[in-house]
């Protein structure tokens, strides 16, 4: 097995590793926007205080809902004081007879569970109104199922593409050394005795294939979010706190290179290797 | 010892290669094999290493039945044969002594054993100074020595040499011929594939002549004889 070998292995490796570093990143995205996604629930006037616990209680029980918060009136208040200075006086006669009402600002698990979500909400005995962004959670969920679907077709694409460009750079490899393997043949080696080198040299080559591209994942993942993270504050105009860090997953990334560069490089060398066993 | 018996080989269905042929070689002979171009002389070598399997008969090797052989003990059998190419199938990234002990490597043999009998075997095809170089470093007959010598160093039962000599020039065909005299005499049965015609008639020896897949000769003829039939060879 040579450098093209090498090359070949790493840059399939490269293609994945950077297909799947998009998809997890795209993921983060989504979520980040998903978990902006809040359900207001007002209360009635006629809730008072004591029921405010109960009522919590029965909403958390509601399958799909993930956090839930109290958010009184006077709160609402300040806010909206807060957010509109230019009207403070005209909120501030409004102190006294609060006409905001109680509410739950509430998160869910699954989006696209809203609508079902949103109607039980509105079924409790309590709910005076219920908002809730369904139509933009519908949305963003036939976007996460394009985004499933188009990185599946891409990945299952990328893996392909890259088994048979390794394959035939294996097959290239062990056809130079078929009149090796016919000789072995002859003098009474068995297959076993003939597979093991190349098994050994198969594995070795996807195990520096591995460490090569998580090298070059690194330095180019890091390089390119300093470059987007400093330049510009790209991830406030988007609305999301930040991308996927390197920290988070080099661990991950680097076993995953490692075992799938020396299982394709050994296996490849193993099948390619079959082909001329046959004497 | 070879002992073919109505042995057809067909690489198509319905056209036999070899066509009922019957041959006994005992051990310690030594046989030249003579023919044509697509006689079957290549099939017949090819039977004799379980390349190809026949599809008729009864084909005895070395006291193998290559015919009901499992191919996992294809290797042991092929250990108890050396086999020599036209085109010597030297490796050529190794050395004389590489290509020769792996032979022994292959069998895992001892390291002392090896190195032993791989000196052995190239002092006895005079190749001692060349140990430590390359095939492209040889000439066409240092290098059929070399291949010689890798097929002797497992000590075989049976030596086939498929047209040893059909890549060197005539001085030397005498030479490697002479050497696989020699090697019979020390008791190893020697099967030779050949065309060179006079090689035959200068050396002598048990001649089977085969053609479009039959043995239509089959006798022993003197060394720089005249009483050779011609027409057998």
């Amino acid at each position: 097995m040579g450098i093209a070998t090498f090359c070949v292995l790493m840059v399939s490796l490269l293609l994945v590793g950077i297909s799947s570093l998009f998809v997890m990143n795209i993921e983060i995205l989504l979520e980040s926007i998903e978990n902006k996604n809040e359900i207001v629930l007002f209360l009635k006037d006629s809730v008072t205080d004591e029921k405010i616990t109960d009522a919590e209680k029965q909403i958390r029980n509601i399958p799909n809902i993930s956090t839930v918060k109290y958010y009184p009136k006077e709160k609402a208040l300040e806010d909206y004081i807060a957010q509109m200075k230019e009207y403070e006086e005209v909120f501030d006669s409004l102190k006294d007879d609060n006409p905001l009402p109680d509410a739950f600002n509430i998160s869910i698990s699954d989006t696209s569970d809203m609508i079902d979500t949103v109607k039980r909400l509105e079924a409790l005995d309590f709910t005076e109104k219920v908002k809730a962004p369904t139509e933009f959670a519908q949305i963003l969920t036939r976007l996460r199922r394009v985004v499933f679907i188009t990185s599946l077709a891409l990945l299952t694409a990328l893996t392909i593409v890259s088994l048979i460009m390794i394959s035939n750079s294996t097959r290239a490899s062990v056809y130079a050394r078929r009149r090796e393997i016919n000789i072995m043949k002859y003098v009474g080696a068995t297959n076993s005795f003939i597979r093991i080198p190349f098994f050994f040299e198969g594995l070795f080559t996807g195990f520096v294939s591995g460490i090569g591209a998580y090298a070059v994942t690194y330095y180019g993942y890091t390089a390119l979010m300093d470059i987007i993270s400093n330049n510009i504050s790209f991830w406030e105009i988007i609305g999301v706190s930040e991308p996927l860090p390197f920290s988070q997953i080099q661990y991950m990334m680097l076993a995953t290179y490692l075992c799938i560069g020396a299982f394709i490089g050994a296996i490849g060398s193993v099948i390619s290797t079959t082909k001329h066993l046959q004497v | 010892m070879v002992d073919l018996k109505n042995v057809c080989v067909a690489y198509n269905k319905g056209h036999n290669v070899i066509n009922g042929i019957d041959i006994h070689i005992d051990d310690g002979d030594f046989t030249f094999i003579v023919g044509a171009s697509g006689a079957g002389k290549s099939t017949l070598i090819k039977l004799l290493l379980k390349e190809v399997d026949a599809c008729d008969g009864t084909v005895m090797v070395n006291g193998f039945n290559l015919r009901t052989l499992k191919k996992n003990r294809v290797p042991k059998f092929r250990r108890t044969i050396g086999v020599v190419f036209q085109d010597f199938r030297l490796i050529p990234s190794m050395t004389v002594y590489d290509n020769i002990a792996f032979v022994l490597r292959v069998i895992n043999a001892p390291r002392s054993y090896i190195k032993k009998r791989v000196s052995y075997v190239i002092g006895l095809v005079g190749l001692q100074n060349k140990m430590k170089s390359y095939p492209n470093e040889l000439s066409g007959g240092e290098q059929q020595r070399v291949a010689l010598a890798r097929a002797l160093v497992n000590d075989p039962k049976l030596l086939i040499a498929d047209e040893p000599t059909g890549n060197v020039d005539p001085e030397l065909s005498q030479e490697i011929v002479g050497l696989l005299k020699a090697i019979n005499a020390c008791g190893t049965t020697v099967v030779m594939v050949t065309h060179e015609h006079e090689l035959v008639k200068h050396f002598g020896g048990r001649l089977i002549n085969i053609n479009q897949g039959t043995v239509i000769y089959d006798d022993i003829i003197d060394g720089e004889a005249e009483s050779v039939n011609d027409e057998s060879i």
